[in-house]
């Protein structure tokens, strides 16, 4: 099977993701530039909001936890609230800093407003949960399961589980579309501008990758897990289909039918 | 800070407020919602004693992540077996407060398998609630945010 379209896209994205980190890394260790005896108040300010943020994620994510569900719990936190406004009141003590070079420009199908940090920190997040999916993956390798597709370039594209036929066309464009968007949000991450302003609307487009990013991998954690060999349990199986297959619908149905004239309601 | 996202039909693990007849809105947690089938179970929540000296399933304390699954002038709300209610799913859109906590819901779970098996050994009737539009209309509380 000739490689098609998707699969040197996810190549040369894969490259591009093993690139980042050392630039993520470099940018970090470099000092922010800015000469107001607040930035480092805000700079401490944000980098709480964020450390609490991806503590509170992660740790619900590590208990089984579905994102949705983490993020959830994360939005109806109220020491992240405090940390959130902490930051924007630092933050507006500040002098605006305009960008030297704008996301649009270099890279013009990525989303146009995504460019704050909150948004390139939650791609980080978003690929590390892509990571996880191609951890599956490598367990998969490793199982020798065969799947019913090409062996040509197998180990070698991180993403070639995508070939599976089981993986909806949708969800393979999906995960390759926001794996490339999310890649060229990193890499438009200037090193010294790494705090701006973390508006409600910066939050919401947070809130839509993620929700995107959790659409995708829940199906697609939906297929792995028909894979015993893989290693994956569908994320929060407790919470969503511990009632599926306990023929319990029945149950609630006649529950309906015997009190279909007149319900019984005791609650004080 | 008011959502703007439209309404939508409650899912599972939506808090919702749900209106018994006969007494005052109470916060309730979707635990099914079967659109096909239509109906939809709920676990409410009481500030009362226990019926029938039933263990709680899950008492709700003052605490940040679950104040709002709080009764208005109650410290503690309790979710009992008895009150996981089934109602007919009639497509009404409801005001969708938020999501039950993971940890808090996955009791409310585990209580609903227990009694699922009641019900099925025949020593336990589901409740049901009369759906009736105007009792079940959601009331509206802004988001305290």
């Amino acid at each position: 099977m000739p490689p098609t379209d998707w699969v040197s896209m996810a190549i040369s994205a894969n490259v591009m993701a093993q690139a980042q980190p050392r630039q993520a890394t470099a940018a970090q260790a470099q000092p922010i530039k800015v000469g107001n005896d607040n930035a480092d108040a805000t700079q401490a300010a944000f980098r709480d909001a964020l450390d609490y943020l991806s503590s509170t994620l992660f740790s619900h994510l590590r208990q089984a936890v579905s994102l949705e569900d983490a993020v959830d719990v994360m939005l109806d936190d109220e020491q992240w609230q405090q940390l959130r406004q902490r930051f924007e009141q630092l933050y507006q003590k500040q002098p605006q800093s305009s960008s030297p070079e704008s996301l649009v420009k270099r890279f013009p199908w990525a989303t146009n407003a995504a460019v704050s940090p909150p948004v390139r920190k939650a791609t980080e997040r978003c690929i590390a949960l892509l990571q996880a999916t191609s951890d599956a993956n490598k367990a998969l390798a490793a199982a020798h399961v065969r799947l019913p597709h090409s062996a040509d370039q197998t180990f070698e594209d991180e993403l070639w589980f995508l070939a599976d036929p089981a993986v909806p066309a949708a969800l393979r464009r999906g995960l390759l579309a926001n794996r490339r968007a999310m890649i060229a949000l990193l890499a438009t991450q200037p090193p010294s501008h790494s705090a701006t302003a973390m508006s409600t609307a910066d939050f919401k487009l947070v809130r839509c990758l993620i929700d995107a990013c959790n659409e995708w991998l829940t199906d697609y954690l939906g297929v792995l897990a028909n894979m015993p060999e893989a290693g994956v349990t569908r994320v929060a199986a407790s919470q969503e289909n511990v009632l599926e297959t306990s023929n319990s619908d029945d149950v609630f149905v006649a529950a309906l039918a015997r009190n279909e004239v007149g319900g019984t309601s005791t609650q004080t | 800070m008011k959502s703007v996202e439209p309404p939508r039909k409650p899912r599972a693990r939506d808090r919702i407020e749900i209106a018994i007849p006969g007494n005052r809105p109470h916060p309730a947690v979707v635990l099914r919602a079967n659109e096909i089938k239509s109906f939809m179970v709920v676990a409410t929540g009481t500030s009362s004693g226990s019926p029938d000296g039933e263990t709680p399933i899950l008492i709700v304390d003052k605490q940040p992540l679950l104040s709002q699954l709080q009764l208005n002038a109650a410290k503690t709300t309790a979710f009992y077996p008895a009150f996981i209610h089934v109602m007919r799913w009639t497509g009404n859109v409801y005001d969708i407060r938020g999501k039950c906590p993971p940890g808090a819901f996955e009791k409310l779970m585990r209580g609903l398998e227990t009694v699922i098996a009641e019900v099925k050994a025949g020593s336990r009737q589901l409740s049901t609630i009369p759906v009736v539009a105007p009792e079940l209309t959601i009331a509206t509380v802004a988001d305290s945010e």
